[in-house]
């Protein structure tokens, strides 16, 4: 049976990233990520191994969700601040079009992963929590729900919505690499 | 219906996070290390909070709590005396309202009430001689 420090040490990097990608802001994820430490440790370090993945999600979601709640708050009662934050988001886009022209065959590959992480970063958090637990840690759909408290039908919409994007953003990421290399060819 | 770019899309976003996690910053390293062992003293419960010693201090405090209760037989008792006393106390209190003439007719009647109890003793004890 694993201790539980060795547990977290296991998990931390992944839910650092996935509180991240909620948050886009290291601090709060790293706040987040300490929180679900502590109350797994402090409620659940007696219950068997096996269950503390599980468990670990389930609270972390929890305190994602809540940050996400109060986030979306603070944005209605701080509405003048919201033009700032757009045109934050917006600057990604921009490095899109200029990495798309990279010469690399390997490194273009690789940076296609690295922009469709940036449409998951703008998804809505529910989608995006959803396609992250199902997709990269391999949940069904029933643990899904399980872990975000929500219902199965609700992970398949929030998944199939999610996906529909990055199919979106994919094809138009193929596209500029087939014109780039239409290009080079002439 | 899955789309045949899901899998590549998946595989392309698992590869990269899988990157990004590995390849996280030593700084952030020492940060999730340092929250991971505060998590860890935080979250332990300390020696006073463990089930069996909260188990033994309520054993205690019930027999302790037990050990103080009055016996209830006891209490009976005293609540009689009590009473008694209190009657003793409304007759000796009512008695110093008696003006003299009302004291000497008490005093008369107290001495008729002796007379015929002492009446009464010499008929039961048996004639001499």
């Amino acid at each position: 049976m694993p201790d539980i420090e060795q547990f977290l040490q296991s998990i931390e990097g992944r839910a650092l990233r996935m509180a991240t990608m909620a948050t886009r802001n290291e601090a709060d994820a790293m706040d987040l990520v300490q929180d679900a430490m502590i109350r797994l440790v402090s409620r659940y370090a007696d219950q068997h191994s096996d269950e503390w993945r599980g468990l670990f999600l389930k609270i972390l979601e929890n305190g994602i969700l809540d940050w996400h709640r109060k986030e979306t708050l603070k944005r209605r009662l701080f509405f003048w601040r919201q033009d700032e934050q757009a045109q934050e988001d917006a600057q990604p886009g921009t490095e899109q079009v200029q990495c798309a022209a990279g010469p690399a065959e390997e490194l273009w590959r690789d940076q296609i992963g690295e922009h469709l992480l940036t449409t998951i970063e703008k998804l809505p958090v529910k989608q995006q929590q959803c396609y992250l637990l199902r997709s990269w840690e391999g949940l069904s759909v029933s643990e899904t729900a399980e872990v975000m408290g929500i219902h199965q039908n609700s992970v398949k919409t929030h998944y199939f919505r999610a996906m529909e994007k990055l199919r979106e953003h994919y094809a138009a990421l193929t596209q500029t690499e087939s014109t780039a290399h239409i290009e080079v060819n002439r | 219906m899955k789309h045949d770019s899901d899998s590549s899309i998946q595989e392309q976003t698992n590869r990269a996070l899988n990157r990004q996690t590995a390849t996280l910053p030593t700084a952030t390293r020492q940060r999730l290390a340092d929250a991971r062992q505060r998590a860890l003293r935080a979250g332990r419960k300390p020696w006073y909070w463990q089930p069996q010693f909260a188990t033994a201090c309520s054993v205690l405090v019930l027999t302790l709590v037990w050990w103080q209760l009055p016996d209830t037989t006891h209490i009976e008792e005293q609540q009689l005396v009590s009473q008694h006393n209190e009657d003793a106390i409304d007759a000796f209190t009512y008695l110093t309202t008696l003006d003299e003439t009302e004291q000497d007719i008490v005093a008369d009647l107290e001495f008729a009430m002796w007379l015929s109890q002492q009446s009464e003793l010499d008929h039961d004890l048996p004639e001499r001689g």
